[in-house]
């Protein structure tokens, strides 16, 4: 294999993914982000269908509380979309009521043709009031090439620090790897979680080989497996790892894995995004402790 | 899940997002609701008497009038529901809503041109009457049904649903034309595209909405009056 910076990084950040022990307050959960090292908490907050409110003022006030609880905690990585319908206003509105809170790392896409890509990348960071971006990914590979040309030429003009391309569902999973390949960009975002684990076979360990951040969205399945799991008993073991509840135990499943960087849950309410964060809180699972996780939950 | 879509998959709102529209918009347009309904109520019963042998016919300026007031509920429906409410958390919205305007002018321009009767008997109108009375009286109950409050009351002329209900049921009261078929496109569509998402949120009035598209259709193709002077 050829070692790369990135991959030296990696590796460098994978070693520092374990959290303090001590008599300080205990200390979430930070991941690094290969590509320069920078730590980005491990529990991020994704914006699909939770945070798209419209212009409802009660449904926009129980978004901007969740934020709000959000900072409270380390903050993060916000995630949205232009195809997320108001979201993007949403967030942004949010961001100016609290103020702009201290540790943000903003995170959009581009859902266009790249023709029309700069204007759409102008618009999104209007609705957010941001001068600039954390990352901007091209979303669902839409016109990836050239899209990725407009965001390589902003991060090198200093106007994006990082460049993303997404996909989820499981879906064209072949297509991400070969531009894993050929054009590496600093972070890839696909679905993975305790049952949708098509990614462990190829894309995450070459993720963690070229050095390439990993974001993971749809962790619950969009609610579907702590549903499936409410009201089943938490094995005893689980207490090895801290976890208290079923959310934490399936988000504790997707962090600990050595490419993972972050986990984007989304949800509109306070306790669930609390419960949330708590996941990047105490000892992480091991390679065994996983797999027990894994068969325990397709047992049931 | 490898690659696999669910039809959940493409719906961008939470279901309490969807119905806390219909809050926001009848308290944008209170009291507008209180007349709205009275004029329903009383349509239904001025319907019902026509129906008598010895009631009497609708003119053609009742043609003209019931034309232009469905063609004013279908404008401002479009627009104030569904491009501007509905636009917020489904970007498909404004695009939809210009099936909405087309359905509005077209009505208007039938009912000026005077090939709007809405004067139909037989069983035909009955169904379509007892179809308007649930767009009018029973659509704004299915939310204190559901659990939710009142103030997510769908009304005619404000909530597309029963706009498009009440619609395909005056519709069934026109004479059978190439016309009224095509009035009958829109609220179809409409109607069937409300059901799915309303199936999609997990919602049982997708069931109500469904019923009444096949209502509203079956009434719309049954036998009935033919235009009069037509071979």
């Amino acid at each position: 294999m050829r070692v790369t910076r990135r991959a030296i990084l990696a590796g460098a950040g994978a070693a520092l993914a374990v959290p303090a022990f001590g008599n300080a307050a205990p200390k979430p959960l930070s991941k690094r982000i290969p590509a320069t090292g920078e730590p980005v908490p491990a529990v991020g907050l994704g914006s699909w269908i939770t945070f798209n409110v419209g212009d409802d003022p009660v449904l926009r006030a129980d978004c901007r509380a969740v934020m709000a609880a959000f900072f409270e905690v380390g903050g993060g990585m916000i995630d949205s979309s232009p195809m997320y319908g108001s979201s993007q206003a949403v967030i942004g509105d949010a961001l100016a009521k609290l103020g702009r809170p201290p540790g943000l790392f903003s995170a959009d896409k581009v859902w266009t043709s790249a023709a029309n890509g700069p204007a759409q990348i102008a618009e999104t960071a209007r609705r957010w009031g941001v001068g600039r971006f954390d990352l901007l990914q091209v979303h669902n590979l839409w016109d990836w090439e050239r899209n990725l040309d407009t965001l390589d030429a902003m991060k090198a003009a200093g106007r994006l620090r990082y460049t993303g391309v997404t996909t989820s569902h499981g879906r064209r999973h072949g297509e991400l790897e070969a531009i894993m390949q050929r054009r590496p960009p600093d972070f890839i975002q696909l679905t993975y979680n305790i049952v949708d684990r098509e990614a462990e076979r190829r894309l995450l360990p070459f993720a963690r080989e070229r050095g390439i951040a990993v974001i993971c969205n749809r962790p619950f399945q969009r609610g579907r497996l702590p549903d499936r799991l409410a009201g089943r008993p938490m094995p005893g073991w689980a207490r090895e790892i801290g976890v208290a509840t079923w959310p934490q135990f399936l988000l504790k499943f997707i962090l600990s894995h050595p490419a993972v960087t972050t986990a984007i849950p989304a949800t509109g309410r306070v306790d669930h995004l609390r419960e949330n964060k708590s996941a990047a809180l105490g000892p992480m699972p091991d390679a065994t402790m996983r797999r027990r996780m894994a068969e325990h939950v397709r047992g049931l | 899940m490898a690659g696999t879509w669910a039809p959940q998959d493409f719906l961008l709102f939470s279901p309490r997002v969807y119905w806390r529209l219909f809050a926001l918009e009848n308290e944008s347009v209170w009291p507008v609701q209180v007349p709205l309904l009275a004029a329903g109520a009383l349509l239904v019963l001025f319907l019902l008497r026509g129906l008598r042998p010895s009631g009497r016919r609708p003119d053609p300026a009742f043609g003209l009038a019931l034309g232009l007031a469905l063609a004013a509920a279908w404008l401002w429906t479009g627009w104030q529901f569904v491009a501007l409410r509905y636009g917020t958390i489904n970007w498909a919205a404004p695009t939809l809503a210009w099936g909405f305007y087309a359905e509005g002018a077209l009505l208007a321009a039938l009912g000026i041109w005077g090939r709007l009767d809405f004067a139909g008997r037989g069983k035909r109108a009955q169904a379509g009457i007892g179809l308007l009375a649930a767009a009018v009286l029973l659509w704004p109950l299915l939310a204190p049904l559901d659990g939710r409050p009142w103030q997510e009351a769908e009304v005619l002329a404000i909530a597309p649903d029963p706009t498009a209900v009440a619609t395909l049921a005056l519709l069934s009261l026109a004479a059978r034309s190439r016309w009224a078929a095509l009035l009958a496109v829109v609220p179809a569509l409409w109607l069937a595209v409300s059901a799915l998402t309303l199936f999609t949120m997990g919602a049982w009035q997708g069931w109500a909405v469904f019923a009444a598209l096949i209502a509203g259709l079956v009434a719309g193709t049954a036998p009935g009056r033919k235009p009069q002077g037509s071979p």
